[in-house]
């Protein structure tokens, strides 16, 4: 999170003149049916307040999306994952032993990392305990191509009841993958990025990320398991990235991962998610919006 | 118009002090302008935390005291769960309204007190007639700051003649906009959100209220709304100018857009306009999409040549929604591919943008005709009418303001479709099934020419009408007309090839409607492959027998499912005469086609292989005959194929049959062009459904080894056996010019 600085009043005027500079675009914006920009404050002779504590909360900018705009999976923000039967980029979810049908709830918390531009996937077993649940996958393909590829997932920890608590220090049984299932198939799992932990409130976002050093021919797959430890887990802003097509900054700070032998049960996994029917239709209509119809007397 | 400067300035400048003076002048040296409505938004205290509302404010709400709201005509609301579109509104008591109210630091963003709605479904809408007449002959803004605690603030202004008209049963808005986050945000999770400069009404409609009513709320989920201020822009509205579509920019301006063949605010078709950041990224995922993710390899080509820089373009020119979103929206259209939609808009009011729904809208259902009457060649002619029409069948379009038809309908059609077909060539099925549409809701004024003999057309059986529609439509909007009478769902088919087709099973499959005529034909007309087990019994009963003669009637084909044209091949085509497809994902984002693309793909065209752990990842599915196997009964059945409007499984199965012994297409056209399974995308820019795109292209050959050789199909409509369109003196006389040419060939010998 970032502060401003406890300046005086002066000070802190040079500094707003200065942002205000910087965020300056000439050109492109000033017409009258664009929204508003960040305003200047009225000019006013009321005299300055003395300086206050620094406040928590900052000014920022938003984004519309939840991740890049290069991110190689199409539903980051989880929304059709609520809606399930989707393919490619698309997570879907199940109960990792095939334990029955899988309701899922998506929330936008705009205190997330997803922001206002995506949701937040809560994995949680109804039946669950704070010390056992039925293990829950998200699985997704993404189109592959010239590697590395960089994934990262933002997680947060719950207890059965949905309430937040400390994320685990052994992960609570979370684990993210990213899998090449090509003819030499291997995964590798994401690891904890310790110096970007985010807390909104009692609740502790987690990033796990990591980076695949490998060309993919085709495709490849994004698997995140809740594991079987208890509780529960929310997933935000989940993303792919091909780092030499998007130039990625601090790239060299991301791990590298070890690739290991696919899983029994990401194989099967894999197959669920091979089983849902391809749709050979055009694009939706829209919404039957209203119409008035030509009427009155023949001509 | 003065020049300010933008920013996040922490607190109110003196310009009278020496900073302040030096700030003015720093800014008087910036050649950037900005409108003078955004010295008058509501501003963030970087020293406080807080957001000051605007004095300047028509009306600014800080939510301290909600017994100020009733002096707005607030009403609590929640949306019906039995009815579509329909809200429930209860009266707003002080105790009632008390209950929303959230305090505390974190909990407000303005003062020390916000509004928490959302729960139980129950939201708010102000019924604000004081201010709304305030802003009624200028622009104004809305704007308000929002948290999302479960789900994001909803929000609408609602243009109306009554109160009636804000979602009471039945009604609908007359006109309605959304409001878009700014990009303004705060660390702990608000944002700003503004609808930007709005006409205060439109056709003459004022504004009857604002609301912020959720749907599908979860237990617990609420959203937070704080600083809600309506500030007068400008005076700067738009007109109810006559227009037309190709002289829009300059009778309606930038901001106007053209419906009814009047002027309108394109705030209320297209929707809010971004801020230039959320253009840039919305244009940009976009691009991404198109050029690294999706399958089909001419959509992409056509894509990174064309919507890439376009789409670059409009980010910095737009200067309104008609000029970024609707341009996007044709930028993604003239991508050809059928599967690929930027998405539509939440838009139930008379100015949904978009073409949505083939029906006659008093005029009369369109198809693609032979204007033989006329001197031959392809147009637009009515097929048939309901009610007082002022068409009759048989007329055929004459131009469209002043135009050949079909130029017009090449110009503007992509502006207001939700996808266009691959293949150009198959535009014309498509635009004559939403021709009424958008004639009805584009056009100015058309002509029809109307011959009343079959066999000739000229003197005083040769007369041309000309239509008003532009102003007749406007004239029943302004007098609150809506709907119309003897509305018809319009198809592609002049007449059915059985009796009293239904469209859908019970069960929600496409029905299999089978005839078996007195000359011994099995006519089967049916709209599309979306069916599994029932559907693939269906045609099992048609071809079990092996019917000597076989009328297909796919005049409508709306596609399905990968897996019902693959149970349908194996009905109809045997191994004696080899065909069969594969479709393959894109190999990578970077490059589409590497070497190595078809190399681990043979096993997933076969029954054994589909599952293998390749095949999903890579996207691949297909299928051959299997050399050895003994043919269908089906192989033996002479068939004839009718095309009109006709995509995705709809082109796959004809390009699977075609070639086959005793089987030819007959149609006006090839088939859109779209060889590949679609997938549906997330909302990308709020107010909009999302849209979908194709994730795969195929290929078709006798065996895998040598589809490896040919071409991608996606772009080539399946091409007609024998070229037939519907003839103008055959509407006239009441025939079927495609049943009678195919029925002709499947009793010759």
């Amino acid at each position: 999170m970032t502060t401003m600085p406890k300046p005086n009043f002066v000070l802190h005027s040079m500094l707003a003149l200065f942002a205000s500079l910087a965020v300056v675009a000439c050109g492109g914006d000033d017409d009258a049916n664009s929204l508003p920009k960040p305003a200047l404050s009225t000019t006013t002779t009321t005299p300055p307040p003395p300086p206050r504590q620094t406040p928590a909360r900052t000014l920022e900018t938003g984004s519309l999306l939840p991740t890049t705009t290069q991110n190689l999976l199409l539903d980051p923000g989880f929304f059709l994952t609520e809606q399930g039967g989707q393919i490619t980029g698309a997570f879907l979810a199940v109960y990792e032993q095939g334990q029955g049908q899988l309701q899922l709830r998506v929330r936008i918390d705009s205190t997330s990392p997803a922001g206002f531009g995506g949701g937040v996937v809560l994995a949680r077993d109804p039946k669950a305990t704070d010390t056992k649940a039925r293990s829950i996958q998200f699985l997704a393909s993404f189109t592959g191509g010239k590697g590395p590829f960089v994934a990262k997932v933002w997680a947060s920890s719950t207890d059965a009841t949905g309430a937040p608590r400390a994320f685990p220090e052994d992960g609570g049984g979370f684990a993210a993958s990213i899998l090449d299932p090509a003819r030499q198939s291997g995964a590798v799992d994401l690891v904890r990025d310790a110096e970007k932990t985010k807390t909104v409130g009692n609740r502790t976002w987690v990033l796990y990320t990591g980076e695949l050093k490998k060309d993919l021919v085709g495709g490849g797959m994004m698997i995140m398991t809740t594991g079987a430890k208890g509780g529960g887990f929310e997933l935000a802003a989940a993303e792919i990235v091909a780092v030499s097509a998007a130039a990625q900054g601090g790239l060299s700070r991301k791990p590298s991962l070890t690739v290991r032998p696919l899983s029994d049960s990401e194989r099967a996994a894999i197959e669920t998610y091979g089983k849902i029917p391809k749709r050979l239709e055009p694009a939706k209509t829209g919404d039957r919006s209203a119409r008035p119809a030509v009427g009155g007397a023949k001509p | 118009m003065k020049r300010v400067l933008a920013s996040f300035a922490s607190r109110p400048l003196s310009s009278s002090s020496p900073m302040g003076a030096w700030l003015a002048a720093g800014l008087a040296a910036l050649a950037c302008t900005v409108l003078d409505r955004d010295a008058q938004a509501s501003a963030f205290d970087a020293i406080t935390g807080t957001v000051v509302l605007a004095p300047s404010a028509v009306r600014g709400v800080s939510f301290e005291d909600p017994a100020v709201l009733t002096k707005m005509d607030v009403r609590i609301a929640s949306w019906n769960p039995k009815s579509f579109l329909a809200l429930d509104f209860t009266t707003a008591t002080p105790e009632a309204l008390a209950a929303f109210v959230a305090k505390g630091p974190v909990d407000a963003v303005e003062g020390s007190a916000s509004m928490r709605l959302g729960k139980g479904g129950k939201g708010l809408v102000f019924f604000d007639r004081d201010t709304f007449e305030k802003v009624k002959g200028s622009r104004f803004e809305v704007s308000f700051w929002g948290r999302a605690d479960g789900v994001a603030p909803p929000f609408f202004v609602a243009y109306g003649r009554t109160d009636e008209d804000v979602y009471t049963k039945d009604r609908y808005p007359f006109a309605q906009v959304r409001a878009l986050r700014t990009g303004r945000q705060t660390s702990d999770g608000w944002a700003e959100y503004s609808t930007g400069a709005l006409d205060g009404e439109v056709f003459g409609v004022g504004v009857r209220a604002i609301g912020f009513v959720p749907r599908n709320v979860g237990e617990g989920d609420a959203f937070l709304i704080d600083a809600l201020e309506i500030r007068k822009v400008d005076d700067k509205v738009t007109r109810a100018n006559v227009c037309t579509q190709d002289d829009v920019e300059t009778t309606c301006g930038a901001e106007g857009d053209c419906m009814y063949g009047h002027c309108v605010p394109s705030t209320v078709t297209w929707g809010p306009f971004p801020q230039k950041a959320l253009r840039a990224e919305l244009a940009e995922r976009w691009i991404h999409i198109m050029t690294r993710i999706h399958g089909d390899r001419n959509a992409v080509a056509i894509a990174k040549a064309k919507l890439m820089p376009e789409a670059r373009r409009v980010v910095e020119a737009a200067r309104s929604s008609r000029q970024f979103v609707g341009a996007i929206a044709r930028l993604v259209n003239e991508s050809r591919d059928n599967h690929t939609s930027f998405g539509s808009p939440s838009n139930f009011t008379y100015f949904n943008p978009q073409l949505n729904y083939a029906s006659s809208n008093g005029l009369g259902c369109f198809g693609v005709v032979d204007k033989d009457l006329l001197g031959g060649g392809m147009a637009y002619g009515v097929f048939n009418v309901a009610g007082e029409s002022r068409l009759k069948p048989g007329d055929v379009l004459a131009s469209i303001d002043g135009q050949d038809p079909k130029k017009w309908v090449d110009k503007h059609y992509p502006s207001f479709s939700r996808t266009l077909p691959n293949d150009p060539r198959s535009d014309w099925g498509e635009t004559a099934s939403s021709m009424a549409e958008m004639l009805v809701s584009r056009a100015r004024t058309f002509t029809v020419t109307r011959c009343t003999s079959a066999t000739s057309c000229t003197g005083v059986d040769k007369t041309d009408v000309v239509v008003d529609v532009g102003e007749l439509v406007y004239q029943a909007i302004l007098a609150g007309q809506s709907g119309g009478s003897g509305q018809l769902e319009c198809t592609p088919r002049f007449r059915d090839s059985v009796a009293n087709p239904k469209t859908r099973t019970s069960s929600g499959e496409d029905n299999v409607n089978v005839e078996t005529k007195p000359s011994g034909e099995v006519s089967v007309q049916f709209d599309g492959f979306s069916g599994q087990a029932g559907w693939e019994a269906q045609m099992n009963d048609v071809f079990k027998s092996g019917p000597a003669k076989v009328l297909m009637d796919a005049r409508e084909g709306h596609g399905g499912y990968y897996s019902a044209i693959d149970a349908l091949f194996k009905i109809m085509r045997g191994a004696s005469e080899p065909w069969g497809v594969v479709s393959v994902g894109r190999g990578g984002y970077d490059e589409m086609d590497p070497v190595g693309l078809f190399s681990s793909g043979r096993s997933c065209t076969t029954e054994s292989g589909q599952n293998d752990l390749v095949c999903v990842a890579s996207n691949v599915d297909g299928f051959f005959s299997v050399a050895g196997t003994a043919d269908p009964p089906g192989m033996q059945s002479k068939v004839a194929w009718l095309n009109t409007v006709d995509v995705s499984a709809n082109d796959f199965m004809p390009k699977l049959f075609q070639g086959r012994s005793r089987f030819r297409i007959f149609a006006p056209h090839p088939t859109s062009g779209a060889f590949g399974s679609v997938i549906q995308l997330p909302s990308i820019l709020p107010g909009f459904q999302g849209g979908s795109i194709q994730i795969q292209d195929s290929r078709f050959w006798k065996d895998y080894s040598g589809a490896q050789t040919v071409r991608w199909e996606s772009g080539h409509g399946v091409e007609p056996d024998e070229i037939v369109m519907q003839k103008q003196s055959d509407i006239l006389r009441g025939e079927d010019t495609l049943l009678n040419t195919a029925r002709a060939w499947l009793e010759a010998p």
